[in-house]
């Protein structure tokens, strides 16, 4: 057996030029299939992450009912013992709590329909990009202040220094309740409903003017890993989902980027199966040629005693050692032009997408699939393929084999 | 002669023939199969947004999708869709009216988005009718409305409840009505679901005062590929008045931009496979001809000039390229053909608001055609020249000697 | 929930709907203390009830209108509005007691509450909001008062500079009120912005007796955007009248007596 192996390795040695063109289709078919799936993670990445840093969060836990009717009355049930949950969850990189409400901002030059963020801003810097967004003035730092989105600030008129006054009507009496405020800041999202319909003041601002005490309606959510969301999203609803609130995942807050994200899943799915149809293909090829090439070859051999299984598994033997070469050659050509690509990366900037903005290049992403999944699966499907015409070559009638000549 | 010769080498050496040409058979079909498939299930999902919602092309007054305004209306919308029914590739149309008021059923009151619609019409355009949850579609009595179901939940209404809408009319008047709640509806857009309220087309030009007047023409189109063209012909044709003919592209902007950015990814996965294709070619043609060599050393050796070996491997290679290309051509519509009448189904359906695509299906276009084409025909004359000009110019011997 | 364009509310318009009214006798020699003004304007602003029969006359680029009304209020917080031209309206009317607010629609013969999301929307199509209706009149409380002294002031006027009291919720930056010096009686205010932009005016003439006070029975506001203005002109009020028990109720807004 081990003297079958060696000498299927020095056999296809024999052939130089032949095995490294093979080798070279196997494995640039086993580079493409790293190249692209290693930027489609990246996409994949990228995507997740533009939409859910700017503002969503991983996931997002409210009061039920409180997305549906957006009623001041639903604020978060047992928020302190969530807050508790939260902070010794080691998947849990951050959370934010925030009031959200609708009311009207009112400028001297007119008034505008707006939905108001109570947030913490400290705390909210380590969730979202409103800090980084600010174009105009300076983020909230205070407990004062209001930040507006550049198209409202532009419909009202307003800039950075201004009055405005915030009306709101309170939660249990529905009273109305108005407030002044200066314009601390102005803001660029890239968030259409963000830029042009959005305030955000400080919580306790809000909270004494929706006049819920401490109540809030939002906590938004940030894990340690970005796929954390995927991968434990379930369980994450069902730890937290407690006391008659609801918790949530981008996937279910925001279904049109999984979507997208769903149908990215596919197109890979069929690279691949394209990519092994071609390397199938190459393979075969080959393997006929080469064993036509070496008729006389395999007839002498059997002609000296070779069983014809033997035959078999040398020829297949030699498929595999192929596939070993040519994965090798694989990896490192697939490694290298990622590495090398990865210093530019695919510039998406500045696609808005979702509610988001591609804000950074695409970069790949290795994975660990893409070194041991991947040659696997080439390797097996080598030797697979190779069964068809080592077969053949095996059952060949010596005879008529060894009066080939060319 | 050359052809000659190149036929009955090109028999002679069957195996090699057919294994070289399966290679760019191969190859030619998969690339224009994927191609086909690529952008045929783009173009299905661009389609299923548009058609079914806001139509593929929408006119509107001048500055009214920047800034909207119940006065910024569509005065004379006959003469419109006059020339609408006159412009090719246009499927259908339906006119809609939109305005914000107040809904109120017994103690409850909401802010609404009143949407007034032509029932049949904006029926055949988007399919409007399938999206009911609960109740039926309108039957043509006045009064009529369908809520959306989050608003019927805000609103704790029902269908055969009474349903108010106050609101300002044209004319700066107190618009208000009763309407009977005739069915709930999922359209699809979790906004509108919590606001949209749909009447017919002549109960909201009576109740906010806009008679024979429209918001907004919604169009769709036969084949996505044509809405360029039709919005070009749209906008000569109505150059003169005070409208905009938009496609989708400006109007569902943000869709758009998804869409491009996933389609630049597919464009990456498009080019690894025209250069896997490219490989397998270069693979099987450079074997078929390295293999040939010593055959070379012996023509030489009794007389033939170097051109015309070389002209013999190039006419070998262009007639098997050709015969793929033609062959693969027939197979790749045929393959296309198919999926873009059945699709592939999917284990999971993916659902995207109120649409499901349990298919996934292709399309037939140019491209699958010219773009496996360039690839074959480039691959495999750049391959096959270099080992046969060095062939040729080898000396006899040494050729004989390497093989 | 957007408007078209909607005007920003007119502080204090309403309120002065109802209550305006001039000193009986009048200061003699120099100005009288302005606090003392202010308080002599906002106490005669107070009435504990009132009546009164109005057009509202509103012009904008889309269109133009005039209403005639008839309006009863009692202490700060009860309020009815019966709309009675044009004719296509007449009969639709607004309660508001305390925060709740409700309109009575003749057409389809229904009350519907006002949700407090819909305050600051226009009140029946008109250029001031639900909230105008229903804010407590606060000017004395909500600035600081100064005479103003200008280079050109015109015969016969005094010029009272308003400041916003700190935090108060209000958007102008300050307010410029123009009385007659003769009669006491506001003759305009102007509104000014952050950038001292003039961004509207409200003038007051046509000064008439209603009931035992002399008051302007006209006021208009301009905003400066050009974009057209509101005329109110009173044609007959009442203060202190007796209002009949069962005015400020649901089943009185619902029943026109005329």
């Amino acid at each position: 057996m081990r003297f079958y192996l060696k000498l299927a390795w020095r056999n296809i040695f024999r052939n130089r030029r032949r095995t490294f063109l093979t080798g070279l289709i196997i494995g640039i078919g086993l580079a493409a299939m790293i190249f692209v799936d290693a930027y489609i993670v990246g996409m994949k990445d990228g995507m997740i992450s533009s939409a859910t840093s700017s503002f969503l969060g991983h996931a997002q836990i409210h009061r039920e009912g409180f997305q549906d009717s957006q009623d001041a009355d639903l604020t978060i049930a047992r928020t302190d013992k969530l807050v508790e949950q939260l902070r010794s969850d080691p998947h849990v990189e951050a959370f934010s709590e925030r009031t959200l409400s609708f009311g009207t901002i009112s400028a001297p030059a007119d008034i505008a329909s707006v939905v108001i963020y109570g947030i913490e801003p400290q705390r909210e810097k380590a969730l979202s990009k409103v800090d980084e967004s600010i174009v105009e003035g300076s983020y909230l730092e205070q407990n004062e202040g209001a930040l507006i989105g550049q198209d409202l600030a532009r419909r009202l008129e307003a800039q950075v220094g201004d009055r405005i006054v915030i009306t709101v009507s309170q939660a249990a009496s529905g009273e109305l309740s108005q407030t002044l405020f200066r314009v601390h800041g102005i803001f660029r999202m890239h968030i259409k409903e963000i830029d042009s319909a959005a305030v955000f003041i400080p919580l306790s601002a809000a909270q004494s003017m929706l006049g819920i005490g401490r109540g809030i309606h939002e906590i938004a959510v940030r894990f340690d890993r970005t796929q954390y969301a995927s991968e434990q999203g379930q369980r994450f609803s069902a730890d937290y989902s407690r006391f008659g609130n609801v918790a949530e995942t981008w996937q279910q807050l925001v279904p049109q980027i999984k979507y997208i994200l769903d149908m990215t899943n596919i197109s890979i799915a069929i690279t691949v199966i394209l990519v092994f149809a071609m390397i199938m293909f190459g393979i075969i090829n080959t393997m006929f040629m080469a064993l036509y090439e070496r008729t006389f070859e395999f007839g002498v051999l059997r002609a000296v005693g070779t069983r014809p299984a033997r035959l078999r598994n040398l020829i297949v033997f030699e498929a595999a050692s192929l596939a070993v070469y040519a994965a090798a050659l694989g990896m490192i050509l697939g490694a290298a032009v990622t590495l090398i690509s990865s210093f530019t990366g695919l510039d998406l900037t500045g696609v808005e997408f979702a509610g988001t903005t591609f804000t950074s290049r695409i970069f790949p992403v290795f994975a660990l699939r893409q070194f041991t999944l991947y040659p696997l699966l080439v390797f097996g499907f080598t030797c697979l393929v190779s069964l068809y015409p080592a077969g053949h070559a095996s059952r060949m009638s010596v005879a008529g084999a060894l009066q080939r000549a060319l | 002669m050359n052809l000659k010769l190149a036929i009955r080498n090109l028999l002679r050496q069957g195996r090699r023939t057919l294994f070289t040409g399966l290679s760019m058979l191969v190859g030619f079909v998969l690339a224009s199969f994927f191609i086909g498939w690529a952008d045929g299930t783009y173009n299905n999902i661009i389609d299923g947004f548009t058609r079914n919602r806001l139509g593929h092309i929408q006119i509107h007054k001048r500055g009214y999708l920047d800034d909207p305004s119940l006065y910024k209306t569509i005065e004379d919308p006959g003469a419109v869709t006059g020339q609408i029914e006159a412009t090719a590739h246009i499927d259908s149309w339906t006119p809609r009216i939109y305005a914000a008021g107040l809904a109120s059923v017994s103690e409850q009151s909401a802010g609404a988005r009143v949407i007034g619609i032509d029932p049949e019409r904006e029926d055949r355009t988007t399919g409007i009718a399938g999206k009911l949850g609960e109740g039926k579609f309108f039957t043509g009595l006045s009064n009529q409305a369908i809520i959306g179901q989050t608003l019927a939940t805000v609103l704790k209404a029902g269908i055969g409840d009474q349903l108010i809408i106050v609101s300002q009319g044209a004319d700066g008047s107190i618009a208000n009505d009763i309407y009977d709640i005739i069915a709930l509806i999922d359209t699809g857009d979790p906004g509108l679901n919590r606001s949209g309220i749909y009447i017919s087309l002549t109960d909201a030009q009576d109740l906010f005062v806009l008679p024979g007047q429209v918001h907004e023409i919604a169009l769709t189109v036969d084949n996505l590929n044509h809405v360029e063209a039709a919005t070009a012909d749209l906008q000569r044709r109505l150059a003169n008045s005070e409208l905009e003919v938009d496609p989708w592209q400006v109007f569902a902007s943000e869709f758009y931009k998804a869409m491009q950015a996933d389609k630049n990814g597919m464009y990456l996965s498009l080019l690894v496979v025209v250069i896997v294709v490219a490989i397998t070619i270069l693979n099987t043609v450079l074997m078929s001809v390295l293999e040939r060599q010593k055959e070379y050393g012996v023509l030489r050796a009794i007389g033939t000039r170097p051109g015309r070996i070389v002209g013999m491997v190039i006419t070998e290679t262009t007639l098997l390229a050709a015969a793929s290309i033609v062959l693969g051509s027939i197979l790749g519509f045929l393959l296309n053909w198919y999926f873009s009448r059945h699709g592939i189904a999917l284990a999971n359906p993916i659902e995207w608001g109120s649409m499901q695509f349990r298919y996934m299906k292709g399309e037939i276009n140019a491209r699958s055609f010219y773009l496996p084409t360039l690839t074959v025909i480039v691959t495999s004359l750049l391959v096959c020249l270099p080992p046969a000009l060095r062939a040729a110019r080898t000396e006899p011997a040494q050729t004989m000697r390497m093989f | 929930m957007r408007r078209n364009r909607m005007r920003p509310r007119a502080a204090a318009a309403f309120a002065l709907l109802f209550v305006l009214t001039a000193s009986g006798g009048a200061f003699a020699q120099g100005r009288p203390r302005v606090q003392e003004l202010i308080d002599r304007i906002d106490q005669l602003y107070r009435a504990d009830s009132s009546y009164a029969l109005m057009e509202m006359e509103i012009v904008n680029p889309n269109w133009q209108r005039t209403l005639r009304l008839k309006a009863w209020s009692e202490g700060t917080d009860k309020t009815l509005i019966r709309i009675l031209e044009p004719a296509k309206e007449r009969g639709t009317g607004t309660l508001r007691i305390g925060n709740e607010m409700w309109n009575y629609l003749p057409k389809v013969d229904k009350t519907i509450r006002i949700p407090p999301s819909m305050m600051m929307s226009s009140w029946m199509g008109s250029d001031f909001t639900n909230d105008d209706l229903v804010k407590e009149f606060t000017f004395a409380e909500d600035y600081a008062f100064r005479y103003a002294d200008l280079d050109n002031p015109e015969e016969n006027r005094l010029y009272i500079e308003c400041t916003p009291k700190e935090g108060r919720p209000i958007v102008w930056a300050r307010v410029m009120l123009v009385v007659n010096a003769e009669n006491l009686l506001p003759v305009s205010e102007m509104f000014y912005d952050e950038k001292d932009q003039l961004m509207r005016t409200m003038s007051f003439r046509d000064v008439k007796t209603f009931d035992d006070r002399r008051i302007p029975s006209v006021m208009e506001l301009v905003p400066h955007d050009g974009k057209g203005k509101t005329v109110i002109r009173y044609l007959e009020a009442q203060f202190n009248t007796a209002i009949p028990a069962g005015t400020f109720t649901t089943r009185n807004l619902r029943t026109f007596r005329g």
